[in-house]
């Protein structure tokens, strides 16, 4: 399994995307970077981020795989200052996990979730604290002008919990999906025995 | 049981009586404290917010709610004042309540025995076009039935669309509120407007109002949906070959609503003389109506395929909610509107002074409107106008003269009622009607506030801002 890091740069964003866009067409490795602010990750986390971000009043955070994040460190060490950027932090990634609840009224679509969240997760991510309710009332069969009731409702939610890249697939999955409110991506953290 | 009996035949004993003490001219709404509003207001709350903070509760129990605050007028009320106030009750459920449910349960199952089958691409064009069709429908076959006959084919022709739910706002602004102003058919406010003398082609002069909204409001959805259009899969933009062609199926109920039309006018048009029903004079033109639309009624049940109303999962559960509530908002209305025709006299005196100039009228209905039932809205404003500018005038003389001397008042009171239905899912029966079905189709549907603060507040009420400096 492939070890992530998250590195925290501080300095203006925008040149930190410019940065790393660089970097992948210089380097060839591909876009395997992830920005975090794209991919719902919530960063915030972060004390030393926190205090950052008042002190220098910008961030970045990126998310790369071992075989990508030692070049981008050096990248980032040799010539990040021509452009104000500097490494504020390196942690390693141990797990990854977001919260998600959903309420939906057609049994297609509760399906479809159920499906994509719960039954079918990639390698390595479980989903932990599911609850699930389904509640059916043929009496609010066909239309209603002013006691509108379901006849069917799904209710569930949960935390999606595993490795980085297994809960950034379900993660997308769950904001493809109209009804399903996902929560950003909390990230936890070791301290990485990588430095800039 | 031989309880229920005595009081039964107790009842029928003294009803000659009170029917004949009935009519006197003794001036209830003078009489009133403001307080004898609370039932009317009461069950106007609960078909405003039961909905939203206990949905199961109301669709179980809503009959007994509506029974309550109906007895909470009617006992005390008959209690105290004896025949007059049995009159004014009996006036009103003969007058207004019978024939509304039976206009409405004939639109309801008329519309729903047409049915629109096949398949259409969810192109922004499209669906402009449907929403039109919809709108200039919504005012013959009323804006239940519009929304009715078109919200699944809609649904189906988006059904492959990631932004779908901003094309079921929009039907609600256009079909289920909008597109109801030009005919007492359209919505129910302005057929009880007619039931109190309004003439049935007078709405038309609401024209220039219904196309500049609408025109505003269907430009603003073009130019919303054709830039989400663009961001839709490539797949699902693609043009597709085949697809069932579309078809109408119950067409014949279109002959049908053309003679609800017909009955309708016929009873604005022609006179055929009084009757007296429990003390209540009743124009015989509009018994004729009432039989006449109970007869299509049972026409296009009889003669549409079971098939056709199934696939529109057609159920009188609908038309029973609106007997019931409606026996309840009609009973408890009484006494705030007599309280409103007595005027400077009445114990709302201050509604009435405070509400002046058409734009006042126009906000003031369209406010209460969007969050209460529009329909008792319309006649509460109507009542408060008449009793500002005609006190004591008998009420058909009163309209007459509004809509000479003052018609952009009755134009304020008409748009505000209709088209401000449309500022939140709570304003038009139609709207959670819709609400429902699309959430069941898998459409992510605004919350109650996302709807007013994504939709209504940036289209609507710069567009009513806009129609208050034209036309009031």
């Amino acid at each position: 399994m492939t070890t992530w890091y998250e590195i925290i740069i501080i300095g203006s964003a925008k040149a930190a995307r410019a940065f790393l866009a660089g970097f992948e067409a210089g380097s060839g490795s591909g876009r395997v970077v992830i920005d975090a602010s794209d991919a719902g990750i919530d960063t915030a986390h972060h004390p030393d981020s926190l205090i950052d971000r008042l002190r220098t009043g910008a961030h970045a955070a990126f998310l790369a795989p071992a075989e990508v994040a030692g070049r981008l460190l050096a990248g980032l060490t040799d010539y990040g200052r021509g452009c104000d950027l500097e490494v504020g932090s390196v942690s390693e990634v141990t797990s990854a996990r977001f919260d998600f609840s959903v309420e939906i009224f057609s049994e297609t679509a509760a399906a479809e979730v159920r499906l994509a969240l719960v039954e079918t997760p990639p390698d390595g991510v479980e989903v932990v604290d599911y609850k699930e309710r389904v509640q059916r009332d043929a009496s609010a069969r066909g239309a209603e002008l002013y006691t509108p009731a379901h006849s069917y409702a799904f209710h569930a939610s949960g935390r999606v919990h595993g490795n980085l890249p297994g809960v950034l697939e379900v993660h997308r999955r769950a904001r493809n999906l109209a009804f399903v409110k996902a929560g950003e991506i909390r990230l936890e953290t070791a301290p990485a025995a990588l430095r800039p | 049981m031989a309880v229920r009996r005595t009081v039964l035949g107790l009842l029928i004993l003294a009803w000659p009586a009170l029917a004949a003490a009935a009519g006197g001219d003794a001036d209830l709404g003078a009489s009133l404290a403001a307080w004898s509003a609370l039932p009317f207001v009461g069950i106007l709350l609960s078909i405003a917010l039961f909905p939203l903070v206990a949905p199961s509760f109301w669709h179980h129990h809503y009959t007994k709610v509506a029974a309550a605050w109906a007895a909470s007028l009617a006992v005390p009320f008959v209690a105290v004042f004896g025949s007059p106030a049995l009159h004014q009750l009996l006036h009103m459920a003969i007058v207004d309540y019978v024939p509304f449910v039976i206009l409405i349960a004939t639109l309801f199952t008329i519309g729903g025995g047409i049915h629109l089958a096949g398949s259409m691409r969810g192109t922004p064009w499209t669906n402009a076009l449907l929403l039109l069709v919809g709108t200039v429908l919504a005012s013959f076959v009323g804006t239940t039935g519009a929304a009715m006959l078109l919200i699944r084919p809609l649904l189906r022709a988006n059904r492959d669309r990631r932004a779908r739910a901003h094309t079921v706002v929009f039907f609600i602004f256009l079909v289920a509120n909008i597109g109801g102003a030009l005919t007492p058919l359209g919505d129910p406010p302005l057929f009880l407007g007619f039931l109190h003398g309004v003439p049935f082609f007078w709405t038309l002069v609401l024209w220039k109002e219904t196309a500049a909204l609408a025109a505003f409001v269907l430009a603003v959805y073009l130019a919303l949906d054709l830039i989400l259009w663009r961001r839709e899969d490539r797949l699902v933009r693609a043009p597709r070959a085949g697809g069932a062609p579309l078809r109408v199926l119950g067409a014949h109920n279109f002959v049908l609503l053309a003679g609800v039309l017909a009955a309708v006018v016929f009873s604005g048009l022609v006179h055929l003389g009084e009757v007296t029903i429990l003390g209540v004079h009743q124009q015989a033109q509009n018994l004729v109506r009432d039989a006449v639309l109970v007869g299509l009624l049972a026409l296009s049940w009889c003669s549409t395929p079971a098939s056709v109303r199934r696939d529109n999962e057609y159920s009188w559960a609908p038309i029973r909610e609106v007997a019931i509530l409606f026996a309840a908002i009609f009973t408890t209305i009484v006494a705030p509107l007599a309280i409103l025709r007595a005027g400077e006299r009445g114990a709302l005196a201050w509604v009435v002074s405070a509400v002046r100039e058409p734009a006042h009228f126009f906000w003031a209905t369209g406010v209460l409107s969007s969050f209460l039932d529009n329909a008792p809205t319309y006649l509460t404003f109507l009542s408060t106008a008449l009793g500002r500018l005609f006190p004591g005038v008998a009420e058909r003389e009163a309209i007459a003269r509004l809509i000479v001397d003052h018609p952009a008042v009755l134009q304020a009171i008409s748009t505000g009622a209709v088209f401000m239905g449309a500022n939140s899912y709570i304003g038009n029966a139609p709207n959670f009607m819709v609400k429902a079905i699309a959430e069941e189709a898998g459409v992510p549907m605004p919350s109650f506030f996302g709807y007013i603060a994504i939709y209504s507040v940036p289209v609507l009420i710069p567009a009513f801002v806009v129609l208050t400096m034209l036309f009031f």
